[in-house]
Protein backbone atom coordinates (compact mmCIF):
# COMPACT_ATOMS: atom_id res chain seq x y z
CA UNK A 1 0.00 0.00 0.00
CA UNK A 2 1.36 3.45 -0.86
CA UNK A 3 1.73 6.14 1.79
CA UNK A 4 -1.08 8.06 0.12
CA UNK A 5 -3.45 5.07 0.29
CA UNK A 6 -2.62 4.54 3.95
CA UNK A 7 -3.24 8.20 4.76
CA UNK A 8 -6.57 8.15 2.90
CA UNK A 9 -7.57 5.10 4.97
CA UNK A 10 -6.63 6.98 8.15
CA UNK A 11 -8.66 9.96 6.95
CA UNK A 12 -11.64 7.66 6.38
CA UNK A 13 -11.52 6.30 9.91
CA UNK A 14 -9.15 3.33 9.72
CA UNK A 15 -6.82 4.73 12.36
CA UNK A 16 -4.88 1.50 12.69
CA UNK A 17 -3.18 2.37 9.40
CA UNK A 18 -1.55 5.34 11.15
CA UNK A 19 0.79 2.91 12.89
CA UNK A 20 2.12 1.75 9.53
CA UNK A 21 2.84 5.33 8.52
CA UNK A 22 4.53 5.78 11.88
CA UNK A 23 6.73 2.75 11.18
CA UNK A 24 7.72 4.14 7.79
CA UNK A 25 8.43 7.71 8.84
CA UNK A 26 9.37 7.99 12.50
CA UNK A 27 13.09 7.34 11.97
CA UNK A 28 13.60 9.81 9.10
CA UNK A 29 11.60 12.46 10.97
CA UNK A 30 13.50 11.83 14.18
CA UNK A 31 16.78 12.21 12.27
CA UNK A 32 15.46 15.35 10.57
CA UNK A 33 14.67 16.99 13.90
CA UNK A 34 17.78 15.86 15.79
CA UNK A 35 20.11 17.03 13.05
CA UNK A 36 18.42 20.41 12.85
CA UNK A 37 18.12 21.02 16.58
CA UNK A 38 21.07 18.91 17.83
CA UNK A 39 18.89 17.85 20.73
CA UNK A 40 17.74 14.24 21.01
CA UNK A 41 15.02 14.75 23.63
CA UNK A 42 13.58 17.61 21.63
CA UNK A 43 13.84 15.50 18.46
CA UNK A 44 11.90 12.77 20.23
CA UNK A 45 9.13 15.14 21.34
CA UNK A 46 8.83 16.91 18.00
CA UNK A 47 8.62 13.57 16.16
CA UNK A 48 5.85 12.50 18.51
CA UNK A 49 4.05 15.78 17.83
CA UNK A 50 4.14 15.23 14.07
CA UNK A 51 2.21 11.98 14.37
CA UNK A 52 -0.24 13.36 16.89
CA UNK A 53 -0.91 16.25 14.52
CA UNK A 54 -1.20 13.85 11.60
CA UNK A 55 -4.03 12.06 13.41
CA UNK A 56 -5.64 15.25 14.66
CA UNK A 57 -5.70 16.93 11.26
CA UNK A 58 -6.25 13.79 9.20
CA UNK A 59 -9.36 15.26 7.60
CA UNK A 60 -7.26 18.02 6.02
CA UNK A 61 -5.28 15.50 3.95
CA UNK A 62 -6.16 15.60 0.23
CA UNK A 63 -5.84 12.56 -1.97
CA UNK A 64 -3.91 14.42 -4.65
CA UNK A 65 -1.22 15.44 -2.15
CA UNK A 66 1.97 13.42 -1.97
CA UNK A 67 2.28 12.13 1.56
CA UNK A 68 6.01 12.66 2.15
CA UNK A 69 6.11 16.42 1.39
CA UNK A 70 2.85 16.80 3.32
CA UNK A 71 4.20 15.22 6.51
CA UNK A 72 7.49 17.11 6.22
CA UNK A 73 5.64 20.39 5.83
CA UNK A 74 3.86 19.53 9.04
CA UNK A 75 7.22 18.75 10.64
CA UNK A 76 8.62 22.15 9.60
CA UNK A 77 5.59 23.92 11.04
CA UNK A 78 6.04 22.04 14.30
CA UNK A 79 9.63 23.08 14.83
CA UNK A 80 8.88 26.62 13.69
CA UNK A 81 6.08 26.78 16.30
CA UNK A 82 8.33 25.31 18.93
CA UNK A 83 11.06 27.88 18.43
CA UNK A 84 8.63 30.74 18.13
CA UNK A 85 7.23 29.75 21.51
CA UNK A 86 10.55 29.26 23.22
CA UNK A 87 11.96 32.36 21.47
CA UNK A 88 15.31 30.70 20.81
CA UNK A 89 16.93 30.89 17.44
CA UNK A 90 19.03 27.97 16.26
CA UNK A 91 21.74 30.39 15.24
CA UNK A 92 22.04 31.42 18.90
CA UNK A 93 23.96 28.24 19.62
CA UNK A 94 27.44 29.63 19.47
CA UNK A 95 29.20 28.87 22.76
CA UNK A 96 31.93 26.22 22.84
CA UNK A 97 30.27 24.32 25.70
CA UNK A 98 27.00 24.42 23.84
CA UNK A 99 28.71 23.10 20.75
CA UNK A 100 30.15 20.18 22.72
CA UNK A 101 26.79 19.28 24.22
CA UNK A 102 24.96 19.60 20.96
CA UNK A 103 27.45 17.51 19.03
CA UNK A 104 27.17 14.87 21.74
CA UNK A 105 23.51 14.59 20.76
CA UNK A 106 24.48 12.94 17.50
CA UNK A 107 27.48 11.24 19.01
CA UNK A 108 26.57 7.59 18.63
CA UNK A 109 29.39 6.33 16.46
CA UNK A 110 31.25 9.58 16.07
CA UNK A 111 34.27 8.53 18.13
CA UNK A 112 35.34 6.06 15.48
CA UNK A 113 35.00 8.41 12.56
CA UNK A 114 36.80 11.74 12.61
CA UNK A 115 35.31 12.84 9.29
CA UNK A 116 31.85 12.23 10.65
CA UNK A 117 32.58 14.39 13.66
CA UNK A 118 33.79 17.15 11.34
CA UNK A 119 30.67 16.78 9.22
CA UNK A 120 28.38 17.32 12.19
CA UNK A 121 30.40 20.20 13.61
CA UNK A 122 30.39 21.88 10.18
CA UNK A 123 26.68 21.20 9.85
CA UNK A 124 26.07 22.69 13.27
CA UNK A 125 27.81 25.88 12.16
CA UNK A 126 25.42 26.40 9.25
CA UNK A 127 22.13 28.24 9.53
CA UNK A 128 19.10 26.04 10.29
CA UNK A 129 17.76 26.72 6.80
CA UNK A 130 20.98 25.43 5.25
CA UNK A 131 21.02 22.41 7.55
CA UNK A 132 17.45 21.68 6.59
CA UNK A 133 18.04 21.67 2.86
CA UNK A 134 21.09 19.40 3.22
CA UNK A 135 19.25 16.98 5.50
CA UNK A 136 16.33 16.72 3.09
CA UNK A 137 18.27 16.42 -0.15
CA UNK A 138 21.46 14.65 0.88
CA UNK A 139 20.74 12.67 4.06
CA UNK A 140 17.15 11.75 3.31
CA UNK A 141 17.64 11.73 -0.44
CA UNK A 142 14.39 13.47 -1.23
CA UNK A 143 13.78 14.54 -4.82
CA UNK A 144 14.14 18.24 -5.60
CA UNK A 145 10.46 18.33 -6.58
CA UNK A 146 9.45 17.01 -3.17
CA UNK A 147 11.78 19.40 -1.33
CA UNK A 148 10.31 22.27 -3.36
CA UNK A 149 6.88 21.32 -2.04
CA UNK A 150 8.15 21.09 1.53
CA UNK A 151 9.93 24.44 1.37
CA UNK A 152 7.20 26.01 -0.72
CA UNK A 153 9.51 27.29 -3.44
CA UNK A 154 10.55 26.41 -7.00
CA UNK A 155 12.83 23.50 -7.93
CA UNK A 156 15.38 25.99 -9.29
CA UNK A 157 15.35 27.72 -5.94
CA UNK A 158 15.97 24.43 -4.11
CA UNK A 159 18.98 23.82 -6.35
CA UNK A 160 20.40 27.23 -5.52
CA UNK A 161 19.91 26.58 -1.81
CA UNK A 162 21.58 23.17 -2.05
CA UNK A 163 24.61 24.53 -3.88
CA UNK A 164 25.04 27.39 -1.42
CA UNK A 165 24.63 25.08 1.58
CA UNK A 166 27.23 22.63 0.24
CA UNK A 167 29.63 25.49 -0.43
CA UNK A 168 29.09 26.90 3.03
CA UNK A 169 29.59 23.46 4.57
CA UNK A 170 32.89 23.21 2.74
CA UNK A 171 33.99 26.58 4.13
CA UNK A 172 33.08 25.61 7.69
CA UNK A 173 34.94 22.35 7.22
CA UNK A 174 38.07 24.12 5.98
CA UNK A 175 37.93 26.48 8.98
CA UNK A 176 37.93 23.43 11.25
CA UNK A 177 40.85 21.85 9.45
CA UNK A 178 42.91 24.95 10.11
CA UNK A 179 42.41 24.60 13.86
CA UNK B 1 25.31 28.72 -19.76
CA UNK B 2 24.87 30.77 -16.58
CA UNK B 3 26.92 29.99 -13.51
CA UNK B 4 24.12 28.59 -11.38
CA UNK B 5 23.06 26.12 -14.08
CA UNK B 6 26.67 24.97 -14.28
CA UNK B 7 26.78 24.50 -10.51
CA UNK B 8 23.59 22.40 -10.63
CA UNK B 9 25.04 20.30 -13.42
CA UNK B 10 28.23 19.76 -11.51
CA UNK B 11 26.28 18.41 -8.52
CA UNK B 12 24.41 16.04 -10.83
CA UNK B 13 27.72 15.07 -12.42
CA UNK B 14 29.28 14.18 -9.06
CA UNK B 15 26.13 12.29 -8.08
CA UNK B 16 26.51 10.28 -11.29
CA UNK B 17 23.16 11.41 -12.67
CA UNK B 18 24.43 12.63 -16.04
CA UNK B 19 24.86 10.59 -19.20
CA UNK B 20 25.75 11.14 -22.86
CA UNK B 21 26.41 14.59 -24.23
CA UNK B 22 25.61 16.41 -21.02
CA UNK B 23 28.13 14.33 -19.10
CA UNK B 24 30.75 15.00 -21.75
CA UNK B 25 29.93 18.69 -21.66
CA UNK B 26 30.58 18.88 -17.92
CA UNK B 27 33.78 16.80 -18.22
CA UNK B 28 35.08 19.25 -20.80
CA UNK B 29 34.07 22.21 -18.66
CA UNK B 30 36.01 20.82 -15.68
CA UNK B 31 39.08 20.14 -17.80
CA UNK B 32 38.92 23.54 -19.45
CA UNK B 33 40.99 25.39 -16.83
CA UNK B 34 42.41 25.12 -13.33
CA UNK B 35 39.72 27.38 -11.86
CA UNK B 36 36.96 25.01 -13.00
CA UNK B 37 38.90 22.01 -11.78
CA UNK B 38 39.35 23.60 -8.33
CA UNK B 39 35.64 24.36 -8.13
CA UNK B 40 34.82 20.77 -9.04
CA UNK B 41 37.28 19.29 -6.52
CA UNK B 42 35.91 21.49 -3.72
CA UNK B 43 32.34 20.56 -4.47
CA UNK B 44 33.24 16.88 -4.66
CA UNK B 45 35.08 17.02 -1.32
CA UNK B 46 32.12 18.70 0.41
CA UNK B 47 29.70 16.20 -1.09
CA UNK B 48 31.81 13.26 0.02
CA UNK B 49 31.86 14.73 3.54
CA UNK B 50 28.07 14.60 3.51
CA UNK B 51 28.22 10.87 2.90
CA UNK B 52 29.49 10.36 6.45
CA UNK B 53 26.02 10.95 7.84
CA UNK B 54 24.71 8.16 10.01
CA UNK B 55 21.15 7.20 10.89
CA UNK B 56 20.30 7.81 14.55
CA UNK B 57 18.00 5.37 16.32
CA UNK B 58 15.17 6.76 18.44
CA UNK B 59 14.42 4.82 21.63
CA UNK B 60 11.49 2.42 21.84
CA UNK B 61 9.39 4.76 23.95
CA UNK B 62 8.68 6.82 20.82
CA UNK B 63 6.64 3.94 19.44
CA UNK B 64 4.91 3.00 22.69
CA UNK B 65 3.92 6.64 23.36
CA UNK B 66 2.47 6.87 19.89
CA UNK B 67 0.55 3.60 20.24
CA UNK B 68 -0.97 4.82 23.51
CA UNK B 69 -2.05 8.09 21.85
CA UNK B 70 -3.51 6.11 18.96
CA UNK B 71 -5.56 3.88 21.26
CA UNK B 72 -6.93 6.99 22.96
CA UNK B 73 -7.88 8.50 19.62
CA UNK B 74 -9.60 5.31 18.42
CA UNK B 75 -11.62 5.19 21.64
CA UNK B 76 -12.48 8.91 21.44
CA UNK B 77 -13.57 8.46 17.82
CA UNK B 78 -15.77 5.59 18.92
CA UNK B 79 -17.42 7.73 21.63
CA UNK B 80 -18.00 10.62 19.21
CA UNK B 81 -19.87 8.33 16.86
CA UNK B 82 -22.15 6.85 19.52
CA UNK B 83 -23.60 10.12 20.88
CA UNK B 84 -25.25 11.73 17.82
CA UNK B 85 -27.14 8.54 16.99
CA UNK B 86 -28.76 8.36 20.41
CA UNK B 87 -29.75 12.01 20.14
CA UNK B 88 -31.45 11.73 16.75
CA UNK B 89 -33.57 8.76 17.88
CA UNK B 90 -34.58 10.62 21.00
CA UNK B 91 -35.72 13.66 19.05
CA UNK B 92 -38.16 11.67 16.93
CA UNK B 93 -39.78 9.60 19.66
CA UNK B 94 -42.83 11.78 20.60
CA UNK B 95 -44.60 11.23 17.31
CA UNK B 96 -46.13 7.93 16.53
CA UNK B 97 -45.48 8.03 12.81
CA UNK B 98 -42.08 9.47 13.32
CA UNK B 99 -41.49 6.89 16.02
CA UNK B 100 -42.10 4.02 13.68
CA UNK B 101 -39.87 5.68 11.12
CA UNK B 102 -37.32 6.27 13.81
CA UNK B 103 -37.45 2.61 14.66
CA UNK B 104 -36.54 1.70 11.10
CA UNK B 105 -33.94 4.44 10.84
CA UNK B 106 -32.45 3.59 14.20
CA UNK B 107 -32.42 -0.08 13.23
CA UNK B 108 -30.32 0.80 10.24
CA UNK B 109 -28.15 3.15 12.27
CA UNK B 110 -27.67 0.66 15.06
CA UNK B 111 -26.74 -1.96 12.52
CA UNK B 112 -24.21 0.41 11.01
CA UNK B 113 -22.99 1.45 14.41
CA UNK B 114 -22.55 -2.16 15.47
CA UNK B 115 -20.53 -2.77 12.35
CA UNK B 116 -18.51 0.35 13.03
CA UNK B 117 -18.17 -0.56 16.71
CA UNK B 118 -16.99 -3.96 15.63
CA UNK B 119 -14.38 -2.44 13.37
CA UNK B 120 -13.36 -0.04 16.17
CA UNK B 121 -13.03 -2.97 18.56
CA UNK B 122 -10.97 -4.75 15.97
CA UNK B 123 -8.74 -1.69 15.63
CA UNK B 124 -8.31 -1.48 19.39
CA UNK B 125 -7.49 -5.20 19.48
CA UNK B 126 -4.91 -4.75 16.74
CA UNK B 127 -3.32 -1.78 18.48
CA UNK B 128 -3.31 -3.68 21.77
CA UNK B 129 -1.56 -6.51 20.00
CA UNK B 130 1.04 -4.08 18.78
CA UNK B 131 1.46 -2.75 22.34
CA UNK B 132 2.03 -6.33 23.41
CA UNK B 133 4.73 -6.63 20.72
CA UNK B 134 6.34 -3.45 22.01
CA UNK B 135 6.29 -4.91 25.50
CA UNK B 136 8.08 -7.98 24.17
CA UNK B 137 10.62 -5.67 22.57
CA UNK B 138 11.26 -3.94 25.92
CA UNK B 139 11.71 -7.27 27.70
CA UNK B 140 13.92 -8.50 24.91
CA UNK B 141 16.18 -5.44 25.09
CA UNK B 142 16.38 -5.76 28.89
CA UNK B 143 17.84 -9.22 28.45
CA UNK B 144 20.23 -8.28 25.65
CA UNK B 145 23.55 -9.28 27.17
CA UNK B 146 25.59 -7.94 24.30
CA UNK B 147 24.79 -4.24 24.75
CA UNK B 148 24.42 -2.15 27.89
CA UNK B 149 23.09 0.83 25.94
CA UNK B 150 20.34 -1.35 24.49
CA UNK B 151 19.39 -2.54 27.97
CA UNK B 152 19.38 1.08 29.10
CA UNK B 153 17.07 1.90 26.20
CA UNK B 154 14.84 -0.98 27.31
CA UNK B 155 14.62 0.45 30.83
CA UNK B 156 13.75 3.90 29.46
CA UNK B 157 11.14 2.46 27.13
CA UNK B 158 9.48 0.67 30.05
CA UNK B 159 8.27 4.09 31.26
CA UNK B 160 5.82 4.18 28.38
CA UNK B 161 4.13 0.89 29.13
CA UNK B 162 1.87 2.72 31.57
CA UNK B 163 0.41 0.79 34.51
CA UNK B 164 2.55 -1.72 36.32
CA UNK B 165 2.78 -4.75 34.12
CA UNK B 166 3.86 -7.96 35.83
CA UNK B 167 6.24 -9.12 33.16
CA UNK B 168 7.89 -5.72 32.78
CA UNK B 169 8.16 -5.31 36.56
CA UNK B 170 9.76 -8.76 36.90
CA UNK B 171 12.21 -7.97 34.12
CA UNK B 172 13.09 -4.65 35.75
CA UNK B 173 13.63 -6.33 39.14
CA UNK B 174 15.94 -8.88 37.52
CA UNK B 175 17.82 -6.06 35.80
CA UNK B 176 18.10 -4.06 39.04
CA UNK B 177 19.59 -7.03 40.90
CA UNK B 178 21.65 -8.80 38.28
CA UNK B 179 22.72 -6.48 35.49
CA UNK B 180 26.50 -6.24 35.28
CA UNK B 181 26.38 -2.53 34.36
CA UNK B 182 25.82 -0.09 37.25
CA UNK B 183 24.18 2.53 35.02
CA UNK B 184 21.61 0.01 33.83
CA UNK B 185 20.94 -1.14 37.41
CA UNK B 186 20.51 2.47 38.52
CA UNK B 187 18.09 3.19 35.67
CA UNK B 188 16.10 0.09 36.65
CA UNK B 189 15.87 1.32 40.27
CA UNK B 190 14.55 4.67 39.02
CA UNK B 191 12.03 2.98 36.72
CA UNK B 192 10.81 0.72 39.51
CA UNK B 193 10.41 3.69 41.86
CA UNK B 194 7.41 4.65 39.72
CA UNK B 195 5.63 1.45 40.79
CA UNK B 196 6.73 1.60 44.43
CA UNK B 197 3.11 1.65 45.63
CA UNK B 198 2.88 -2.00 44.53
CA UNK B 199 3.89 -4.12 47.58
CA UNK B 200 5.84 -6.53 45.39
CA UNK B 201 7.94 -3.71 43.91
CA UNK B 202 8.49 -2.06 47.28
CA UNK B 203 9.72 -5.33 48.82
CA UNK B 204 12.03 -5.91 45.87
CA UNK B 205 13.50 -2.42 46.30
CA UNK B 206 14.09 -2.96 50.03
CA UNK B 207 15.61 -6.40 49.45
CA UNK B 208 17.84 -4.99 46.75
CA UNK B 209 19.45 -2.63 49.29
CA UNK B 210 21.08 -5.73 50.75
CA UNK B 211 22.95 -6.62 47.59
CA UNK B 212 23.71 -3.31 45.87
CA UNK B 213 27.31 -2.28 46.41
CA UNK B 214 27.52 0.72 44.07
CA UNK B 215 27.38 3.89 46.22
CA UNK B 216 25.24 5.82 43.73
CA UNK B 217 22.63 3.07 43.66
CA UNK B 218 22.73 2.74 47.42
CA UNK B 219 22.14 6.47 47.85
CA UNK B 220 19.31 6.43 45.29
CA UNK B 221 17.60 3.59 47.16
CA UNK B 222 18.10 5.28 50.54
CA UNK B 223 16.62 8.55 49.30
CA UNK B 224 13.74 6.68 47.73
CA UNK B 225 12.90 5.07 51.08
CA UNK B 226 12.88 8.50 52.72
CA UNK B 227 10.64 9.87 50.00
CA UNK B 228 8.25 6.94 50.42
CA UNK B 229 8.44 7.32 54.25
CA UNK B 230 9.05 3.58 54.32
CA UNK B 231 9.76 2.40 57.86
CA UNK B 232 10.14 -1.20 56.69
CA UNK B 233 13.52 -0.16 55.31
CA UNK B 234 14.90 0.74 58.76
CA UNK B 235 16.53 -2.65 59.40
CA UNK B 236 18.23 -2.59 56.05
CA UNK B 237 19.41 0.98 56.62
CA UNK B 238 20.94 0.02 59.96
CA UNK B 239 22.71 -2.91 58.34
CA UNK B 240 24.19 -0.54 55.73
CA UNK B 241 25.46 1.73 58.52
CA UNK B 242 27.09 -1.17 60.34
CA UNK B 243 28.61 -2.72 57.25
CA UNK B 244 32.34 -1.97 57.21
CA UNK B 245 32.43 -2.01 53.44
CA UNK B 246 29.92 0.84 53.10
CA UNK B 247 31.36 4.16 51.92
CA UNK B 248 31.25 7.06 54.39
CA UNK B 249 29.04 9.21 52.18
CA UNK B 250 26.54 6.37 51.93
CA UNK B 251 26.64 5.88 55.69
CA UNK B 252 25.90 9.60 56.18
CA UNK B 253 22.88 9.33 53.88
CA UNK B 254 21.71 6.19 55.72
CA UNK B 255 22.09 7.92 59.12
CA UNK B 256 20.05 10.85 57.87
CA UNK B 257 17.41 8.47 56.50
CA UNK B 258 17.15 6.57 59.82
CA UNK B 259 16.76 9.90 61.58
CA UNK B 260 13.98 11.04 59.23
CA UNK B 261 12.12 7.72 59.29
CA UNK B 262 12.26 7.05 63.04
Amino acid sequence: MTDEMLMMAVKNGDLQKASELFDRYHKPLYNFFVKITFDRDLGHDLTQNVFLRMIKYRSSYRQDKQFRPWIYQMARNIYADHFRKSKILYSDYTGVEDLKNRIAAVDEVIEEDERQKLLYISLFKLSPEQREVLILTRFQEMKYEEVAQVLDCSVANVKVKVYRAIKQLREKYLELEKI
Amino acid sequence: MDEQKMNDLMIDYIDGNLTGELKEFVTKYIEKNSENRRKYEELKAAMSLLEHDTQLEPDNSLKTDFMLALIEEVEAEHDRKVKPIKKSVWKLSPFQLAASLALIVSGVFIGMWLMKADSNNQQIAEIKKEMEDTKRLVIHSLTDNSSASRRLQGVNASYSIGDADDEIVNALIRTMNNDENANVRLAAVEALAKFADEPKVLNALIESMETQADPLIQITLINLMVKLKEKKALDELKRIIEDKKTMETVKDEAHMAVFKLS
